[in-house]
């Protein structure tokens, strides 16, 4: 059953904190990657390239996780253990020059690499919250 | 196959910075477990240090597949994925080991001065994780 993100947790994802989002292999073995993330009130949405490998791994359903550690407190922390509910093209390029804008102050991702533009194709993922560990 | 830590990434690990790692387990169910964790690194295996019977514990009892990620907390586009395996577990010397890491990541040789409840009560033990797989971010 969907849970959601406590509030008093909310900036551990609303402020630009890079968090490790994990996904599983294949063979079992967990992947873990510094990612942007974004919270739209429901989902932990995430934005990656396709073809690459947590995209690979991210299918419907896929269980994956995500966690976020206060960088001004280690021992505050978020844990969100959860399932991909969506997984869409559409709207992921205006995503992650929002995500671009939050973590690094620039409204266009692809600015400083202009080689990429239209030659990657970005994906959106939304991680529905199945359950929130937290600790402060 | 055991694969090495590479001389660049290994100050993310060394007693001389106080990188707090993600550690993940792999629940029952297939989920991945993720906490964050103070971290040790003996030339050859990650070393983590636990409590009998927390999660992370009986997962890695059950599962040896377990990954780490350090990201470089002055620089979060700097970070090493260790992916690996549970290749030894042990409860001796796991107390000094949790005061070395307590002196290392808070100044302080005595992990239970600030947990005093916890002395004496909870059996700490090391785990030791082989690397077998490296990512890393290209700086």
């Amino acid at each position: 059953m969907a849970v959601s993100i406590p509030d008093d947790f909310r900036d551990l994802l609303d402020r630009p904190i890079v968090v490790a989002l994990v996904t599983v292999m294949p063979d079992g073995q967990p992947q873990a990657t510094p990612v942007w993330v974004d919270y739209d009130g429901k989902y932990v949405c995430i934005n990656t390239k396709r073809g690459r490998q947590k995209d690979k791994n991210m299918k419907i359903d896929a269980k994956v996780t995500v966690l976020s550690i206060d960088p001004n407190d280690t021992s505050r922390w978020l844990e969100v253990r959860g399932r991909v509910a969506v997984e869409t093209e559409e709207g992921a390029v205006e995503q992650i020059n929002k995500l671009s804008l939050k973590y690094d102050g620039r409204a266009d991702f692809f600015a400083d690499k202009p080689e990429r533009r239209n030659t990657e194709q970005r994906v959106t993922y939304k991680i529905e919250p199945l359950r929130v560990n937290t600790s402060d | 196959m055991a694969v090495s830590i590479p001389d660049q990434f290994k100050d993310l690990f060394s007693f001389d910075r106080c990188v707090f790692v993600t550690l993940v387990t792999v629940l029952p169910n297939g989920q991945p477990h993720a906490t964050p964790v103070w971290v040790d690194y003996d030339g050859t295996n990650i070393v983590i240090n636990t409590v009998r019977g927390h999660q992370k514990d009986k997962d890695m009892q059950r599962n040896p597949k377990v990954t780490v990620l350090a990201v470089d907390p002055e620089s979060p586009f700097r970070w090493i994925e260790v992916r690996g395996r549970v290749v030894e577990q042990t409860e001796e010397g796991a107390l000094e080991h949790i005061n070395r890491m307590s002196q290392k990541y808070s100044g302080n040789p005595d992990y239970y001065a600030r947990v005093p409840e916890k002395r004496g009560v909870e059996q700490r033990v090391i785990y030791k994780i082989e690397p077998t797989k490296i990512a890393m971010s290209r700086r």
